[in-house]
């Protein structure tokens, strides 16, 4: 029923790194299996949308909740499940003894302690004198830029100085991983960014796993990405290679991207299943898989673009008035209107408008293209066989209004072949 | 509440009226022949409420009822307390048209405050016992035993009458106890010493002989020099402005004669109590 | 101010008068110009003495029993837990007098553990520790209830991020745990003291009334009715004003608990504020 499980996680890491965290974990009750591994000094973002498994991700690491299979490892110790010296016993290391601090949502700083002394709480803990611990406390403190509150109350605090001071409460204890669950999601969108870039400059060089569903502080913070969903990882990579170039239809949906599947052709992809002109559309730039490896024509494409550089039209010379002179080969058997376009060089996909939904100054125009229930007039479209894609356009609220557009309208969709990307797709 | 009481008996259906009249002299003329002060001829009926100390309990509760088969067309209502409670309570104008005391203390502050119809009568006395848990596992034989080193007793506070009672003998008798708790009733006395928690309690004969075997009674030759007086007297329900009462002189006076007669007499010699 | 129904504002004031009305009645019985003289009495002081004592040590008890019990109700899950909870709770709905013979025949001469304890030479029975367990018995629940209830709003988010710092279970609990509970445990403990305070019927059956050792000033005002009912007024109002005192006390840390939440509560709506802007970001195509 889900596809997207057949795509087999690859375990590696960020190359040249000796893995530190080793998780292979199920929890059945959440309908959770997830394998990941986190090099030494590595940032990994989890990415995906709410309930698809972050949160039981970061608890199993920190101890908050028992696998019901599988184990957990960090730096060579099992910290949950059998270890392979005594596969007979069952291995429960509780979370005081993990060397995982974990940072949540809320700051969560204790309401009874001073600033200072809740990040003094995790050297304390470890058994430093109070003086000691809150000298470490006030390092920390320094290093969020959050010395001059060290003798405020948590109440005073706001939401933004709070989530500095549980930044630093949580690298004080010194853990060996580092845990942040939606870190910057409590906050305003006015104070995120430079919270985003203090923890950018602290968090280097420290292990560290970041749940996020903001791709923004994926970018920003993480060398690599772990996508997720229903409870399994559907995709990871390099932060800039899954983010760029998804190959699944939820991390294109969490990087804000048109992601169009079809067979590689000659200067670009078909979405027909075959490799003649129907449903060809035509992408400038082909970025190759990040191994290098070859992406020969008949192999599996996929195809990126930014929903503000996709218009939508009603009559196909619409699209024609923003044809340039430059053009690519024609096929002759299509519509001579069809035709016009493409040999004008931009992508025309006929489709029909699933839903409207507005976004501040534009209005994403959803709608699926391709497939057998796309109604085709001209039949530029009409012989493309299976299912239909998905595909959205952001206009302005005038085009809205000019083109009539209500759910169920049959349109097209264009868009330059520049803002387009194409690369392997497996 | 005293009218609905009347009402209640009043109901004058006169050929109810006249069976329970033939009824009630078929009665007179087995029980009622005794009856010293009260003349079979003058007949009384109505209601009064008879406000009596706790240690009357099963003796008041029998006379009432003889006392109604006695009289027919009388109703005897009964409250028991102990006898500083009920004098508090008729003060503050509960409805009493008699008062039976455990002493004569109580019984004088009601008629301090003027709430007495006419002079107390001495019905009962009683005087006080040592009460052991069953089989007497202290082996205690006198009153001086009770002041034996490490012996349980338990007393009634001296605020009481069984208490001022306990506090005559040890005058009396030079023998000074060392009580292990001074309770605040009779009924809490009997409780510390059935449940063997005591090892003694002096409390009245009556007490003994109303607990059954829950506890066995030593009387003791010193039990003497403390005698309790139980009087009886009609309340004045004008008194404490309070119209308390039935307003029923005449039943009032009829019970108290039959608690002082021969009927009375027998009934309270049988649980325990000496006459006054 | 939204408005209420009239009536309702009218049944409340009958509701307050049944309160405070009997308490005004109490005060105009107090014989003055004697007040002094029958509160400081040499029974009285000494009822009055034993009755703070006794009721300073079964609070103590009270937390001592009650904080780990609360725990266990509020933070873990066992067969029979409900049942537990419910059997807790229970001196709070038995008469206490029931009480008393209960722990007569626990902790008497004849009882299940007295007969042990009295062959080691430990005596409860007619002593002041039995006054200390009767009161012990009945003020617990008070403790346990209030705590629990706190223990379950706070929650075991602040203990989860503890204990991923580092802190040991014992080091959560102590440095965690219980001060984010510190008012409820309070107002717990001064209402367990109000309650062990105002106990008469378990220690009457249980413990005895003896000057000095047993008799609590709930007892001497029973005992002073016979004899002295000024005495025993006087008394009832110096009790009165004790339970006010505490009562008073314990509401006050209560609202001072209020106040701090107030604190949070803003940063929950900070956190409501911004997950509303929240699908912006992350919205699906």
């Amino acid at each position: 029923m889900t596809p997207h499980r057949a795509v087999t996680p690859d375990r590696a890491v960020t190359p040249d790194r000796a893995v530190t965290l080793d998780l292979a974990a199920a929890v059945t009750a959440r309908n959770f299996s997830v394998e990941l591994n986190v090099a030494a000094g590595e940032t990994v973002a989890v990415l995906g949308p709410n309930g698809a498994g972050k949160s039981t991700l970061l608890n199993l690491v920190a101890g908050l909740l028992r696998p019901d299979t599988g184990h957990v490892q960090l730096a060579g110790r099992t910290l949950a499940g059998r270890t392979l010296a005594d596969p007979a016993a069952h291995v429960w290391v509780p979370p005081h003894e993990r060397g995982v601090s974990l940072l949540a949502q809320q700051p969560l700083l204790f309401p009874h302690l001073s600033v200072l002394d809740n990040v003094a709480f995790g050297p304390r803990s470890a058994g430093k004198s109070s003086r000691d611990a809150r000298a470490i406390a006030r390092i920390w403190l320094e290093e969020v830029d959050a010395l001059e509150l060290a003798e405020r109350r948590p109440a005073s605090l706001s939401g933004g100085q709070a989530q500095r001071i549980g930044v630093a409460r949580a690298l004080a204890s010194d853990p060996q991983l580092l845990l942040l669950d939606e870190p910057f999601a409590a906050l305003d969108v006015a104070v995120a960014p430079a919270l985003r870039r203090m923890l950018r400059r602290v968090l280097e060089s420290r292990t560290v796993v970041v749940v996020t569903h903001d791709v923004l502080d994926a970018f920003t913070l993480a060398d690599r990405v772990v996508v997720m969903h229903d409870g399994a990882i559907v995709e990871q990579g390099p932060t800039r290679e899954v983010l760029l170039h998804p190959r699944t239809r939820f991390t294109a949906e969490l990087a804000a991207l048109n992601l169009l599947m079809g067979t590689r052709v000659d200067g670009g992809m078909s979405m027909g299943g075959g490799t003649g002109f129907e449903g060809r559309v035509i992408a400038a730039a082909v970025a190759h898989s990040a191994a290098g490896a070859a992406f020969p024509i008949g192999a599996a494409a996929a195809m990126a673009v930014r929903p503000s550089a996709v218009s939508v039209s009603v009559a196909e010379h619409a699209s024609a008035e923003r044809a340039s002179a430059e053009h690519a080969s024609a096929d002759p058997t299509s519509t001579e209107q069809a035709s016009a376009d493409r040999s004008a060089g931009l992508n025309v996909l006929r489709g029909i408008v699933h839903d409207l939904e507005p976004r501040g100054d534009v209005v994403r125009v959803r709608g699926v293209v391709g497939g057998s229930g796309v109604v085709s007039g001209l039949g530029a479209l009409g012989g493309a066989e299976g299912a239909g894609q998905a595909l959205a356009a952001d206009v302005l609220p005038s085009v809205v209004v000019d083109l009539d557009l209500s759910p169920g309208a049959a349109v097209f969709f264009s868009f330059e072949p520049g803002a387009a990307t194409m690369y392997p797709s497996a | 509440m005293g009218s609905a009481r009347r009402s209640r008996l009043g109901l004058g259906n006169p050929r109810g009226v006249a069976r329970v009249a033939v009824a009630a002299a078929l009665v007179a003329a087995g029980v009622s022949v005794a009856l010293s002060g009260c003349a079979g001829g003058s007949r009384v009926s109505g209601s009064i409420t008879v406000f009596a100390a706790a240690s009357l309990t099963s003796t008041f509760t029998e006379l009432a009822t003889e006392f109604e088969a006695a009289n027919p067309d009388t109703s005897v209502v009964l409250n028991f307390a102990g006898s500083s409670d009920l004098v508090t309570q008729i003060t503050e104008g509960a409805p009493a048209d008699v008062f039976a005391s455990a002493d004569t203390r109580n019984m004088a502050k009601l008629g301090d405050a003027g709430l007495l119809s006419g002079d107390a009568v001495n019905f009962a006395s009683n005087t006080l016992t040592i009460a052991v848990p069953p089989g007497n596992p202290a082996g205690i034989k006198d009153f001086a035993d009770l002041a034996a080193p490490g012996l349980k007793t338990v007393v009634c506070a001296p605020q009481l009458p069984c208490g001022a009672a306990t506090v005559a003998i040890e005058t009396a008798t030079g023998v000074t106890l060392k009580p292990v708790s001074e309770e605040s009733s009779v009924t809490d006395v009997l409780g510390k010493v059935s449940s063997g928690e005591a090892d003694a309690g002096l409390v009245y004969v009556t007490d003994v002989e109303a607990a059954g075997e829950s506890v066995t009674g030593i009387s003791f030759d010193e039990a003497g020099a403390a005698v309790n007086t139980y009087p009886i007297a009609a309340v004045d329900g004008a008194g404490n402005g309070a119209g308390n009462g039935s307003g029923n002189g005449e039943l009032a006076a009829a019970f108290i004669d039959f608690v002082t007669g021969p009927v009375g007499q027998r009934v309270l010699a049988d649980a325990g109590f000496g006459a006054p | 101010m939204l408005g209420l129904p009239r009536w309702v504002g009218i049944v409340a004031s009958v509701g307050a008068l049944f309160i405070v009305l009997p308490l005004v009645a109490m005060i105009t019985r107090v014989n003055w110009p004697e007040f002094g003289a029958l509160v400081t009495s040499e029974s009285s002081v000494a009822a009055l003495g034993l009755s703070l004592r006794t009721s300073v040590v079964s609070t103590a008890l009270c937390v001592v029993l009650g904080v780990p019990l609360a725990l266990l109700l509020a933070r873990t899950q066992f067969a029979g837990q409900k049942v537990l909870r419910a059997l807790v709770l229970l001196p709070l709905v038995l008469p206490p007098v029931v009480g008393g013979i209960a722990l007569l025949y626990t902790f008497g001469r004849r009882g299940l553990l007295g007969s042990t304890l009295e062959v080691l030479g430990i005596q409860i029975a007619f002593s002041t520790t039995a006054v200390v367990i009767a009161q012990t018995f009945v003020a617990l629940p008070f403790l346990v209830l209030s705590l629990e209830g706190a223990l379950r709003t706070v929650g075991t988010r602040y203990e989860a991020v503890a204990a991923t710092l580092g802190a040991k279970p014992t080091t959560v609990l102590l440095r965690v745990t219980l001060p984010l509970v510190l008012p409820a445990l309070i107002s717990g403990a001064m209402l367990s003291f109000a309650r062990a305070l105002g106990e008469f019927g378990a220690t009457l059956t249980f413990a005895g009334s003896l000057q000095g050792v047993t008799r609590t000033l709930p007892l001497e005002i029973y005992l002073q009715r016979e004899t002295d009912p000024d005495a025993a007024v006087a008394l009832s109002l110096v009790l009165v004003l004790v339970a006010v005192v505490v009562v008073g006390l314990s509401r006050g840390v209560s609202e001072r608990r209020g106040s701090e939440r107030g604190g949070s509560e803003r940063s929950l709506s900070e956190r409501r504020l911004s997950e509303r802007d929240q699908p912006a970001r992350g919205m699906p195509l």
